[in-house]
């Protein structure tokens, strides 16, 4: 999914009621933080965490090999505020 | 021991595992229950409704990925729904069970509610499935 796709799916729950304005630019905050580091396929970042699950919540990066773990260290650390994650080099489903 | 998983109502002859079981929550402050039929997939590392199931319900968004799926696929990483299901247990009576870990909610309908490993191990069971008569459980070792 594109940067773009992203963008207007969670347009989309914002306009349906299903996430916050707020939400959706914290969400998108993380998204263009994991880029700057993780954007590019051949970049050191996603060498260096591969088969990790690398997350970005309150601008710091969390990284787990558990995606449950990621989120619930995530909700424990910054309540309420939103985790923008992907696997490196692998899929979770 | 009998079976609890096989193929979906919809189209018998597939040889992916299901069960029958359900999704539940909130909306506007009513409980709502919604059947499903999960797709038990050993390849998720998470469990993912589609969003038509997601929309039933009041959820709370915690996070999301653009990437991650096989397909390339994107998911909203939400919680306030529990997923019911069942298993056996070693002497092969049911054990319903019921999960309120996080689900991933899909951009679109297309595909399976998936009841991925996660779920599976919260259970504390095993899968078995024959792909050739269509028979197989989840099950308590």
């Amino acid at each position: 999914m594109t940067d773009e796709e992203f963008r207007t799916w969670l347009s989309r729950e914002v306009a349906s009621g299903d996430m916050s304005e707020s939400q959706m630019a914290d969400l998108l905050w993380q998204k263009a933080l994991f880029d700057s580091e993780f954007g590019e396929a051949d970049s050191p970042a996603r060498q260096a965490y591969r088969l990790k699950i690398v997350g970005y919540v309150a601008e710091l990066r969390r990284v787990d090999t558990d995606i449950h773990r990621l989120l619930d260290d995530a909700k424990r650390a910054f309540p309420g505020r939103m985790i923008y994650f992907e696997p490196i080099g692998f899929d979770l489903f | 021991m009998p079976d609890n998983l096989g193929p979906p109502s919809w189209n018998t002859a597939e040889r992916r595992p299901h069960q029958g079981g359900e999704a539940k929550g909130y909306k506007r402050g009513r409980p709502v229950t919604v059947s499903v039929e999960w797709m038990a997939d050993t390849g998720a590392e998470l469990s993912v409704v589609t969003k038509d199931v997601g929309k039933r319900f009041d959820l709370t968004p915690i996070g999301g990925s653009a990437s991650g799926t096989a397909g390339g696929g994107g998911i909203i990483i939400k919680s306030g729904m529990e997923i019911v299901f069942e298993v056996f247990d070693p002497a092969g009576k049911v054990v319903p069970i019921t999960s309120s870990l996080d689900v991933g909610v899909k951009p679109n309908n297309v595909g399976s509610e998936i009841l991925g490993v996660d779920q599976i191990d919260y259970a504390g069971a095993i899968i078995e499935w024959d792909p050739g008569t269509l028979k197989g459980r989840l099950r308590q070792p």
